[in-house]
């Protein structure tokens, strides 16, 4: 039927999920409550200032969710910011009241709020957490309590632009309510878009985990402070919004309990999606505004609404939203596989009678190996020069211990370099020193004539050195695809603009980088559990979705921290064989293992370490022949024999 | 230490234990038992579940599973930590862990929190004998621990648990990442507080050293007891190496979920 | 010079009360990880205490402060019950306990200004009374010496009692490591709940010597809550050294800033200070380690 093909493709080319209907009833209800108000309680003037008012505190909602929900920078002064703004955007027009309108006045408040951000944000940056927190709160307070001094701002009593000659907006009345409810509109949408493009994937990867992060290449100093500086505009341009509907400003119009209202109508309503906060915040503030006959007692009723939603429902209302649709069975996905279509489908469907934080199901585990042989996978990053990775006179001490001593190493592309050594010998250090995580005390890591071992960690991912963590690190709220895209997104160049606002090449690289990662997942047997979050995955399974994204950054090298550990023997063939398809590709891979027999079967090349230092490099069968190995690793006295 | 248990008594009796993580089952029914004045070693691949089942027995419970513990006769499967130490069994998890920021002599005192109220001189006594022990650690009593190298980092680990007077000590891989002459030294105390009377478990994860540092063993492969029996007799299995290295499959029973 | 000795006193006595309600968020934080926001206004409900027993009942200044230590300490219990457990029970993860602390701050305040309500801000007599004396050729009020003293004593018996005693010393190693504190038989939630015991008794104190200096005043509840935090944040988390450092620095600097620059902006102070120390020392003046990752 050509009608609902054309509403798949559109649906598609926005990425957007046509059968997730209950979780898109909620906002479109909630938007069209928010048109219809005047015709529900009231359109007065005085009252639609009111409701204007509660408007323009939404579009800071959404800013602060983008920030806080998404990109985890807990700014939770964000109401300095929108304070900043809205004098900026007030003081224009009391001194320009004929050329400023409600266009200008936005753009002056965003710009005042970009400014402020960076302020605040950019000190507490380094320390993150909830200094970042507690000092944007503090500049929260501080903020109102210098405007009450200064005379400028209009001290104590705040600037009255309706008092203003020659000020008169041009829209107002019901006019000025449809603009403004169209407003929140587009910021909710405008943070729908930035959550689910590159820009956006950034974030959550940064909020996951920075050590995650950084393997795929992530700066994060620069992703946190845009997340800030996005935030921070919307909050600012939110106070322009302000002033322009309610011709007034003072220091009591914003304050540090309006901050932690703003924070308990985020955490009822669900900080990890853009509907949630929205709700929360309506109705916080709601009530707030319109049920002032108990103001006094308000403090306390939301004080413990916000402790018990922090401590038991810490997901807040809109996750209820999403275990209500699982249940009802009509939230299930639609897969848009390449080559198994109806089974993801089906594996969509069978996974939505899990809770919203399943527990890892057996279901997911692999049993079958895929019969397709695995695709090649050539190097991209990186793939300019092809000289191997050397490590040369490594070494780095941690207290009085050294774990990793005068070491020489080199990684050729298209071989598969085994480390083996007991616990504590220094693999993963030395792990860490390639990748970047550790800095060297002595000692150099190049490749060719480009030094590693002083750039930073994302930078040395860019280059072309992926790896994984003894422990699988995922997004875990995230599907196993949503995982794997942000690596291929590395790759693809695009402007975080162009991928929020769906310009074409935006549209062309997010659906590159969806199919690119599907196939990935798919050839190594992953289809089932595209559309299932990680954290429904048992290890097994995480730790083969790790290497699809290590290997999706098309990198010329892998560096593999113990994938073996903890899978099954199916699994462990499948690891086998990528780390030789890999090879085969030309990309150099680093296994590091305890499962000696797997590393002697696929190796070319063997080192063998013990208390940080080289005790042996060789072949395998150099290795197997090696009783001096044998007998200092292994405690034994005889070579080892042929694995089976 | 106490007399009052002879040689031979069985300490800590496990049976038919079970552990594990959400619908994971690390620990799939084991049964064992160490007795007075022994060490016994517990072998096998990484993931096997020899960890899991240590810290089951110690009191960090891992969910409610079926199986019992018994220590001294006493059944402390649902018992707190604390309770479990007050039975007398104190475990070493490995990484040779203390609290960094501490003092030698701080690590140890805190080792006999649970004996605080026995007074100063009996405290004091009983650190004496861990110095006896360990005599190194007394020339870097007032050291920060955090500064000591991995293996005297161990043997405040070990003296710490051994400040609570045991009757059964259980250590998770004590000599792993040490040099050799760490490791001997280790392995003669442990031999010297088996001849005292303690019962003594072992996680070890070089085979060879588990069993010539034990008198009985038992091998651990996918949460359950494969083999087991006299360290001697298991040292002539070729067996017994190749589960551990991995390059014999065990045919078990399909692991439960 | 007598105006920059005077601004110096001043400031050494209001930095007294930062560096008072810094060290009971570090006696919490090394146990549990959490930093209280709640403390500050757990503070001015001690100094709302403090007006009524004083101003309106006319009660003695001992039992006043035994009253203050009472209702302070069960506030802190409350408080640990309801806020902080949840938490400490599972691996400090996210900002949960964040949130939750914030928001019982959130009650104690609109609590405090129910009961308090539209009253204006009420002087509150000092136990030394109010007289001065004589240093340096300048007159130092004696509720000013009293809470600085009271800081000084503080802080000694922390490090005494972290020292020195069995339950301060495990308190350190819990706050090391959980699970090895366990192993050895030492319950982490009872240390928690002691430990907000000791931040309560701390709390209270401070609350009864900074009741003169601060007089009866709800609003401020979050305002020395968060400037406490900048004194931790410059003198560096985690040391107690750091806590009194900070706390001075912290009130010298907006005395002098009164002084030199303007006193209408005096809050200025106070975020430029934090902004400075973030951007140059982030780990504070004697911060062991950077902020753990959250």
């Amino acid at each position: 039927m050509n009608g609902s093909n054309a509403l798949n493709d559109l649906t598609d080319r926005l990425g957007l999920d046509s059968r997730a209907w209950l979780r898109w009833a909620v906002p479109v209800v909630l938007i069209v409550f928010l048109y219809i108000v005047p015709q529900l309680g009231g359109n007065g003037s005085f009252r639609m200032g009111e409701y204007e008012e509660v408007l323009s505190f939404l579009v800071i909602a959404v800013a602060l969710n983008i920030a806080m929900g998404y990109g985890g920078q807990y700014i939770l002064g964000i109401t300095a910011v929108f304070a900043v703004g809205a004098y900026g955007a007030i003081l224009a027009a009391k001194y320009h009241p004929h050329g400023i309108g409600l266009v200008a006045m936005c753009i002056i408040g965003g710009a005042g709020g970009a400014v402020g951000g960076l302020i605040i944000g950019l000190p507490a940056l380094r320390v993150g957490g909830f200094y970042l927190a507690l000092v944007s709160l503090f500049a929260a307070l501080a903020i109102p309590t210098v405007a009450q001094q200064w005379g400028f701002v209009g001290a104590d009593t705040g600037i009255p632009l309706y008092a203003v000659n020659g000020f008169a907006p041009e829209i107002s009345g019901e006019e000025l309510y449809f603009i403004v409810v169209s407003l929140v509109l587009l910021a909710t949408l405008f943070s729908w878009a930035l959550v689910h493009s590159r820009v956006g994937h950034r974030f959550v990867a940064l909020h996951t985990s920075q050590q995650l992060a950084t393997s795929i290449g992530i700066r994060s100093y620069r992703t946190q402070l845009s997340a800030i500086l996005i935030s921070s505009t919307m909050a600012g341009l939110a106070g322009g919004l302000y002033v322009y509907t309610q011709q007034f400003f003072a220091p009591g119009s914003s304050s540090v309990q309006f901050a932690v209202l703003l924070l308990a109508g985020m955490t009822i309503g669900g900080m990890g999606t853009i509907t949630g906060p929205l709700i929360g915040s309506v109705i916080i503030l709601g009530i707030n505004q319109f049920f002032t006959s108990f103001q006094q007692y308000n403090g306390i009723v939301f004080g413990v609404l916000l402790l018990g939603f922090a401590v038991f429902l810490p997901d807040g209302l809109m996750a209820r939203v999403t275990v209500l649709s699982a249940r009802l069975g009509i939230n299930a996905p639609r897969t848009r596989s390449l080559t198994s279509g109806p089974a993801g489908a089906a594996a969509g469907v069978a996974a939505v009678a899990a809770p919203s934080v399943p527990e890892p199901t057996p279901a997911t585990a692999m049993t079958e190996k895929p019969a397709a042989r695995l695709p090649a996978w050539p190097p991209i990053l990186g793939a300019s020069d092809s000289s191997p990775l050397v490590v040369k006179g490594a070494k780095r001490t941690f207290g009085g211990v050294t774990a990793v001593d005068d070491m020489d190493l080199t990684l050729t592309r298209g071989q598969i370099h085994g480390l083996i050594g007991s616990n504590g010998s220094g693999k993963t250090t030395l792990l860490n020193l390639i990748s970047r995580f550790y800095s060297l005390d002595a000692g150099q890591i190049r490749i060719g004539s480009t030094r590693l071992d002083n750039q930073p960690a994302h930078a040395v991912a860019r280059s072309g050195i992926a790896r994984t963590f003894q422990s699988p690190k995922l997004m875990l709220r995230e599907t196993a695809l949503e995982n794997v895209i942000p690596a291929v997104e590395l790759r693809v160049r695009c402007t975080g603009a162009e991928s929020i606002l769906r310009l074409p090449r935006g549209v062309r690289t997010n659906r590159q980088a969806h199919d690119e990662a599907l196939e990935i997942l798919e050839a190594l047997g992953l289809h089932h559990v595209i559309d299932q979050k990680a954290t429904a995955l048992p290890h097994g399974t995480r730790r083969l979705v790790e290497m699809a994204r290590a290997i999706a950054l098309r990198p010329s090298f892998v560096l593999l921290d113990e994938p073996a550990a903890g899978l099954s023997p199916v699994e462990l063939e499948m690891v086998a064989e990528v780390c030789q398809n890999l090879a085969r590709s030309g990309v150099g891979v680093l296994l590091i293992e305890h499962n000696v027999p797997m590393v002697l079967s696929i190796a070319d090349t063997v080192t063998c370490l013990h208390q940080g230092k080289r005790l042996f490099q060789g072949t395998p069968a150099e290795l197997r022949a090696d009783t001096n190995v044998a007998s200092v690793f292994l405690g034994v006295d005889e070579p080892l024999e042929a694995s089976s | 230490m106490s007399t009052a248990i002879g040689a031979g008594d069985p300490l800590l009796v496990v049976s038919d234990l079970h552990a594990g993580y959400g619908s994971l089952q690390a620990v799939a029914g084991i049964s064992f038992e160490v007795r007075a004045a022994e060490t016994v070693a517990l072998i096998g691949r990484n993931g096997a579940g020899k960890t899991t089942s240590l810290l089951s027995i110690a009191g960090l419970r891992y969910g409610k599973f079926p199986g019992s513990v018994k220590l001294t006769g006493v059944d402390v499967t649902r018992a707190t930590s604390r309770q479990i130490v007050d039975a007398g069994l104190a475990h070493v998890p490995e990484g040779h862990r203390i609290f960094a920021s501490l003092s030698v002599e701080e690590n140890l005192r805190l080792g006999a929190y649970t004996r605080r109220r026995s007074g100063r001189k009996a405290v004091a006594s009983t650190m004496e004998r861990v110095f006896d022990l360990f005599p190194i650690l007394r020339t870097y009593a007032t050291r920060n621990a955090g500064f000591l190298s991995g293996g005297e980092q161990q043997m405040v680990a070990i003296g710490q648990a051994l400040m609570a007077e045991p009757k059964v000590l259980m250590l998770d891989e004590p000599t792993s990442g040490l040099a050799p002459i760490v490791i001997r030294t280790i392995y003669d105390a442990v031999a010297q507080l088996r001849d005292q009377g303690l019962a003594i478990l072992i996680v070890e994860q070089s085979v060879p050293r588990a069993l010539a540092n034990s008198s009985r063993c038992y091998v651990m492969e996918r949460g359950r007891i494969v083999i087991s029996g006299e360290s001697t007799t298991l040292a002539q299995d070729e067996h017994v190496f190749a589960i551990v290295r991995g390059t014999e499959e065990v045919p078990s029973p399909a692991r439960t979920s | 010079m007598t105006l920059f000795l005077t601004a110096l006193f001043a400031g050494l006595a209001v930095g007294s009360v930062y560096g008072l309600i810094a060290l009971s968020y570090t006696v919490v934080f090394n146990s549990t990880a959490i930093f209280n926001v709640a403390q500050g206004d757990l503070m001015m409900a001690g100094v709302l205490v403090a007006y009524f027993c004083l101003d309106r009942w006319h009660l003695a200044q001992i039992l006043t402060l035994l009253i203050i230590i009472a209702v302070v300490v069960s506030l802190s219990l409350v408080e640990e019950r309801v806020a902080v457990r949840p938490f400490v029970k599972r691996p400090v993860v996210g900002l949960g306990w964040f949130i939750a602390t914030l928001a019982f701050s959130l009650v104690i305040e609109t609590v405090a200004s129910i009961i308090y309500g539209q009253n204006p801000v009420v002087p509150i007599p000092s136990a030394l009374g109010g007289g001065s004396v004589h240093v340096a050729g300048v007159h130092v009020a004696n509720k000013f010496i009293l809470a600085f003293a009271t800081m000084i004593v503080i802080l000694v018996a922390l490090e005494v009692f972290y020292k020195r005693t069995w339950l301060g010393t495990a308190m350190r190693g819990v706050a090391e490591d959980r699970e090895v504190a366990a192993l050895r038989g030492i319950d982490a939630l009872r240390i928690s709940r002691l430990a907000f015991i000791i931040a309560g008794l701390v709390t209270g104190l401070a609350a009864f010597v900074v009741a003169p200096i601060v007089s009866a005043d709800v609003t401020v509840g979050l305002t020395y809550g968060l400037k406490g935090f900048i004194a931790l944040a410059v003198g560096g988390f985690g040391s107690l050294r750091g806590c009194v450092i900070g706390g001075l620095l912290l009130g010298v600097a907006e005395q002098m800033f009164d002084l030199y620059v303007s006193s209408n902006y005096e809050i200025l102070a106070a975020l430029i200070l934090v902004l400075l120390v973030l951007a140059v020392r982030p780990s504070g003046l004697f911060g062991r380690t950077a902020v753990r990752e959250v």
